[in-house]
């Protein structure tokens, strides 16, 4: 890549101010501390866990400062307006909050009265199996045959699945099969030491079978390479949450970045972007934080440290005293899922000629599903976004568009083609959490939340579920509560 | 607002700059490793905060952000009972640090945007793959297959994407690369301009030890520069 266009990228990106690269000989040591009845915070990391975590604590009458390396705050929620038209938009990052679940964002969205729609993008959906483009129904019958030919469900889940509505096959027989295993849990952030710890060593499939599932149920339900206990737990707090099967979807009306925006409002300067964390200091009476801000290195002390910056960012801060060995295994070992947000502007719904509905499935490495968002915004223009690959270019996207669109190809008329990469972000490589492998769910929890000395740990990685704004929304919540109450 | 400020501001830098790229093209980079402690001994486990600056006369300035941070790279070896610096500069190392070109390669990719040398990010770190070499469930041709074709299934549920862009020859000397790096012991190579080198923990029966770190960057006109820079550790 030449200059030019490795600037350009970056002047689009933000490069961020702290991005550059620190001069030794400027150091300063503007310390401050004030350890009064209130406690002193200071918040690493502007991304929606941060955020909220700072406002919750300034809400409990604490100090707070936030220290954000990029030049915007709000992490992996970002919206773009930019280059859409007629007052378009799409989110590059988190895109949709459930109902039932995501408890601690809604009590937002209330408290800030924020307005949010409906989110219909699997509604409708038409799928791509081989050459052919499926409805839901098709898919259905698809599903049904393909059972029958593996000697279709047994007496016991016909009989289950007769009583509800078929819609989810997967999760009925996953309620069917592991429902009565869900009794012993008591408390969503605890699954160990109910009976189930040996059950980390085997694969789901193993108590599938033991239930006496059938062949077809099995191909159905998979799950070789997945913990028994960690799907247990996982299906007990989705149970517990009211999402294990059917819920709604919804988004912010403008942009889900609005609710950053409204943290950072109440948060005015405390919020302060272009800082870049270098070094965390900590003992038994406080946290020193070595960052740099308009290019000098600085010094900043606090009663406790709100750690809300993804792993990946942990990992190039020096932490003195080092972090016990369970720690540093998080901090090492957490995964994140990285994935391509496309956005096309099209100059007309054209899809509604071709009387198709537009959430398409196209399972191509280049474009996964293409859905409508912002449909609400009074203009002829639609924005289309997709769902990629890391690494996918736009317009390769476009092509697999054009070339296996359902309708009438010459009716295609879009006109603007963006991209977010988000594995190729310098300050939020990635967003949901991985999955844990097999036997390994010790080494992970309850390490994943828990304190270390003076600092706490927040995150959209740093919850019992890995859904990002729900995770960061709590585990910001939770951090809050624990800091207030040290 | 602050955002877009800035980026015109670097980009007027680079049009009132580029009068220099024509006339400079063949010089090598300069690259200046420095440590925050400034110390040329360290203890054991210690975290060694570096930066790392660069001058290209193609490229630019890493302290104007024209550096692309993917082509800067701290390689580091550790030496056990090395004492003096004439032990490590022999032959076998100089020839692995100047088999870089398969990190170069993929420096210009996005192979960093997932992997990394020792940790996970998304997909498996060298380690990972060059142990699944080394115990024969992957030969070289699976390996550069994955690159250059694509996996799915293979660790995990994650996909790699297919990077076509890449010829057979270039695969593989970023797969030679990758099990060069991730079966040795006591290599690491850190990624950026900037970071925390980690000093390992004393190993049993050792008790000192010399650090090598180089510092290099590969400029868009394939020219590398390096630092080199020899820590005890005691």
């Amino acid at each position: 890549m030449d200059r030019r266009s490795f600037i350009k990228k970056s002047s689009l990106a933000g490069i961020g101010l702290s991005a550059m690269p620190f001069d030794m000989i400027e150091k300063s040591n503007g310390s401050t501390s004030n350890p009064s009845t209130k406690k002193k915070i200071i918040v690493a990391g502007a991304g929606i866990a941060g955020l909220c975590c700072a406002y919750e604590l300034k809400r409990m009458g604490h100090e707070v400062e936030v220290l954000e390396a990029a030049g915007r705050y709000g992490g992996t929620v970002q919206t773009v307006h930019d280059g859409l038209a007629g007052g378009l938009y799409a989110d590059y990052g988190a895109e949709n909050i459930t109902k039932p679940g995501y408890e601690n964002y809604w009590k937002y969205i209330e408290e800030f009265d924020i307005p949010v729609l409906p989110y219909l993008h699997r509604k409708n959906r038409m799928t791509r199996e081989g050459d052919e483009w499926l409805t839901k129904a098709d898919l259905q019958k698809r599903r049904e045959r393909q059972l029958k030919k593996l000697g279709g469900l047994n007496e016991k889940e016909s009989h289950f699945l007769s009583s509800r509505s078929f819609q989810n096959l997967r999760t009925d027989l996953e309620r069917l099969y592991l429902g009565p295993y869900l009794e012993k849990f008591n408390d969503e952030y605890q699954p160990f030491g109910i009976g189930y710890d040996h059950l980390d060593e085997v694969p789901i499939s193993e108590i599938y079978k033991k239930e006496g599932a059938s062949k077809a149920a099995l191909q159905v339900l998979g799950g070789g390479n997945t913990s028994a206990l960690y799907k247990l737990w996982q299906s007990y707090i989705k149970n517990k949450r009211g999402y294990w099967g059917e819920y709604d979807l919804y988004r912010i009306e403008g942009g889900n970045d609005i609710l950053p925006k409204e943290f950072a409002e109440r948060l005015g300067t405390r919020v302060k972007l272009g800082c870049k964390i270098l070094g965390i200091e900590h003992g038994d009476t406080g946290v020193t934080v070595l960052y740099r801000e308009f290019g000098e290195e600085k010094k900043m002390s606090a009663d406790y440290l709100a750690n809300c910056l993804p792993v990946s960012a942990l990992r190039n801060i020096a932490i003195t005293p080092e972090l016990p060995p369970e720690k540093k295994f998080i901090i090492n070992e957490i995964t994140y899922e990285q994935k391509s947000r496309i956005v096309f502007q099209a100059r007309t719904e054209f899809w509604k000629k071709d009387n198709i509905s537009i959430n398409l499935t196209f399972n191509h490495p280049h474009l996964r599903t293409i859905w409508q968002v912002a449909e609400e915004v009074d203009t002829p223009r639609a924005v289309l976004m997709a769902k990629a690959s890391a690494g996918t270019n736009p317009l390769r996207a476009l092509e697999v568009f054009k070339e296996h669109y359902p309708g009438d190809k010459s009716n295609i008329d879009i006109e603007q083609a963006l991209v977010k990469d988000w594995s190729t972000d310098q300050f939020t490589p990635g967003c949901e959490r991985g999955g844990f492998p097999m036997g390994e769910l010790s080494k992970f929890w309850p390490h994943l939340i828990e304190p270390h000395g003076r600092i706490y740990f927040a995150g959209g990685y740093a919850d019992n579920r890995s859904w990002g704004m729900e995770a960061a929304t709590n585990s910001a919540n939770r951090v809050a509560r624990e800091i207030d109450q040290a | 607002m602050v955002i877009s400020t800035l980026g015109v501001m670097i980009f007027y830098q680079y049009e009132i700059s580029s009068g220099k790229v024509e006339t400079s093209s063949k010089v090598e980079p300069s690259v200046e490793l420095s440590l925050a402690d400034n110390n040329e001994t360290v203890s054991w486990g210690a975290q060694v905060r570096y930066g790392i600056q660069v001058r290209s006369p193609v490229d630019g300035n890493s302290k104007y952000g024209e550096i692309d941070p993917k082509q800067v790279f701290l390689s580091v070896s550790f030496f056990p009972n090395a004492t003096d610096s004439s032990d490590i500069t022999h032959q076998k190392e100089k020839t692995r640090l100047a088999n870089q070109s398969g990190l170069t390669l993929m420096g210009q990719g996005s192979c960093f945007s997932c992997h990394a040398d020792e940790n996970s990010i998304t997909g498996p770190s060298f380690t990972e793959i060059a142990s699944s070499y080394s115990n024969g469930k992957r030969n070289k041709q699976d390996l550069i297959n994955s690159i250059r074709k694509g996996s799915e299934g293979e660790w995990g549920s994650m996909t790699m994407p297919a990077n076509s862009e890449y010829s057979e020859e270039e695969a593989a000397k970023m797969v030679a690369y990758i099990i060069s790096q991730g079966s040795c012991e006591h290599c690491w190579v850190y990624l950026g301009l900037e970071g925390v080198l980690k000093i390992i923990t004393a190993p049993k029966n050792i008790e000192t030890g010399l650090y090598l770190l180089t510092a290099s960057y590969t400029s868009s006109n394939e020219e590398r520069g390096k630092d080199t820079m020899v820590l005890k550790v005691e």
